[in-house]
């Protein structure tokens, strides 16, 4: 083992590093979801009240008021989807065409990666914002999903590219004997060995999406506002509403939490393959 | 470790392919085509129009004055301005900290988690928990902490730390780095844990074998075997705390003053609160060279020689 600490001292001082740091990383959230339940002006009283009366006020009003909670939602989880699965048809013949018919494909995918994954956000915000604005498509959602591909495409193919790279050729090398297409080979071949880095590949390009902050605080004004962008409506010019913003917090926390429950041995394979292989 | 004749076999393989399938090369790129016209599309043509956009003098709030060629003239007063090298400065102080405190908190916990059995599964699931959190959310949950009456500072006085002030500009980088390292630190655990495991057992017994410790285990077996991982967290990091803009955003704004701002945030500060295209667009090249050179410096510093 790398440190063979022994004995019981060892042993207390791992488990006490170990609660600390996951007192650290889980402390903000808890106090999130306590100050959700205050009223506003409950949240900053000093010293904080671990006991009071809850209220689902704040929740209510995520719902209920100016902030739009399930149009927000709404465009989120589409501009996400149409996005992934726009990236996901780009992705899987190019990366197929990369590993087996280019030669000097795997060149190309770490140039593109790099140069795309170095170059600033920002960098392509602006630009995106003024052709966007001459074809009239600011705050829509198109603009978003558009900025987003730009942005994941590169890094969608590279991800594809090292699970296509990890299926045995001969396979492939028996269907086209067989008289398979290429793009048979490819539909009866590689799809079905593929389906996991498939499934990888559009789970965190979702999540990119996802979490996304700059191209919609650009590109949206109101109607196609993504998640991100409308925590900051909950700081307002007569005043932050925290309780409010607590609430909404939890509330995008929730779906994620669930999503990885669900997939969250997917997601670390595809995590850890994407990062290391290319 | 199986890897390098793995890795030889899929050298010898390509080889043979490529032999058979010389001639595909036009297949491959039909195959290539929808995605490349996508980026050009999409990536290349805004990256070129950015170039050309820095290159002219063009501000939103003067239309009137048209738009200008300028040549460097964006590029030369953005070296002038002193804004930008605190922008700098500040980029380059929130990435040195946080990398070093990302990748020693992710380094050690994944030694820590490697060797623990039973409860690893949960203590890794709670210290990946804020990874997986949206950062703007995030950012806007500790700004509410950071308040003068909330909770940090409360713990602060219990501690006998007393309060601070973090809305000035070594508290408000100090706060914007305690956010980012919270919410990363775990991206560089679950590549180094998967490091790790990668990583044969026997190798350390016969380390121990030969008599060395365990400091000497983790510097001579460990650390070099550990190293596309590390040098793959070092870059993807750097790229991403050099541009870092939705904390800093976020938590400061720049205040006080612009003096908290990062590199991304002075590019977006020209362009959409001054409304000065050609000098954001310049500042976003800049930028850009400036991630690429870090960049270049983590590969060629750590990076391994490529054979092939």
């Amino acid at each position: 083992m790398v440190r063979p600490l022994r004995g019981l001292t060892a042993a207390i001082l791992t488990c006490g590093a170990l609660i600390v740091y996951c007192i650290w990383a889980v402390f903000p959230i808890l106090w999130v979801v306590l100050t959700s339940f205050k009223t506003n002006a409950e949240a900053l009283t000093v010293p904080p009240q671990l006991l009071f009366r809850p209220t689902i006020s704040n929740y209510v009003d995520v719902f209920t008021s100016v902030y739009q909670f399930s149009s927000v939602v709404e465009n989120s989880i589409v501009i996400a989807a149409v996005g992934t699965a726009a990236i996901v048809l780009l992705a899987l013949p190019a990366a197929y065409g990369l590993s087996r018919l280019i030669p000097w494909g795997r060149n190309a995918v770490s140039f593109g990666i790099i140069s795309a994954r170095t170059f600033p956000t920002i960098g392509l915000a602006i630009p995106l914002f003024i052709v966007m604005q001459n074809a009239r498509l600011l705050d829509t959602r198109l603009a978003v999903i558009i900025a987003n591909v730009a942005y994941s495409l590169p890094f969608g193919i590279w991800m594809m590219f090292g699970f296509i790279e990890s299926i045995p050729i001969e396979l492939e090398e028996a269907a086209l004997l067989d008289g398979c297409t290429r793009v048979g080979a490819l539909a009866r071949v590689i799809v079905p060995q593929l389906l996991p880095g498939l499934g990888a590949t559009a789970i965190l390009t979702s999540i990119v999406a996802w979490r996304e902050y700059l191209f919609p605080l650009i590109l949206t004004t109101r109607n196609a506002r993504t998640l991100p962008v409308v925590a900051g409506s909950f700081i307002t010019d007569v005043g932050p509403n925290w309780g409010g913003l607590c609430a909404y917090s939890v509330l995008t926390i929730l779906p994620i939490a669930i999503f990885c429950a669900v997939t969250g041995k997917i997601l670390v394979k595809g995590f850890v393959a994407g990062a290391v292989k290319g | 470790m199986g890897a390098g004749a793995a890795l030889a076999a899929t050298r010898a393989g390509r080889q043979g392919r490529f032999r058979i399938l010389r001639r595909r090369s036009f297949v491959g790129f039909c195959f290539v085509a929808p995605a490349l016209i996508t980026l050009a599309a999409t990536f290349a043509y805004p990256l070129g129009y950015n170039l050309w956009l820095s290159l002219h003098s063009y501000n939103l709030s003067e239309l009137y004055l048209g738009i200008h060629f300028v040549g460097l003239h964006n590029y030369s007063a953005a070296l002038k301005d002193p804004y930008f090298w605190s922008g700098l400065r500040n980029s380059l102080f929130i990435t040195l900290t946080s990398l070093a405190l990302e990748l020693s908190i992710g380094m050690s916990f994944a030694l820590i988690l490697y060797r623990q059995t039973r409860w690893s599964g949960t203590f890794r699931f709670l210290m990946i928990l804020p990874l997986l959190l949206i950062p703007a959310v995030s950012a806007y949950m500790w700004r509410f902490m950071f308040q003068y009456d909330g909770v940090i500072n409360y713990i602060l006085r219990l501690v006998h730390v007393g309060a601070v002030n973090w809305a000035k500009t070594a508290t408000g980088l100090i706060s914007v780095i305690i956010v980012t390292v919270w919410g990363n630190a775990a991206f560089s655990l679950i590549i180094f844990l998967a490091g790790l495991q990668a990583i044969d057992p026997e190798l350390w017994a016969a380390a121990k074998v030969d008599g060395a410790g365990p400091v000497g285990r983790f510097l001579h077996v460990t650390l070099p075997l550990m190293r596309p991982f590390i040098l793959v967290v070092l870059a993807i990091r750097t790229m991403d705390l050099l541009r870092l803009f939705d904390e800093g955003y976020i938590l400061t704004n720049g205040a006080p003053a612009r003096t908290t701002e990062t590199l991304s945030q002075l590019v977006y500060t020209d362009t959409f609160t001054y409304f000065d295209i050609g000098r954001g667009s310049a500042l976003s090249v800049l930028e850009g060279f400036i991630v690429v050179a870090a960049v270049l410096f983590c590969f060629v510093t750590l990076g391994e020689r490529r054979d092939s």
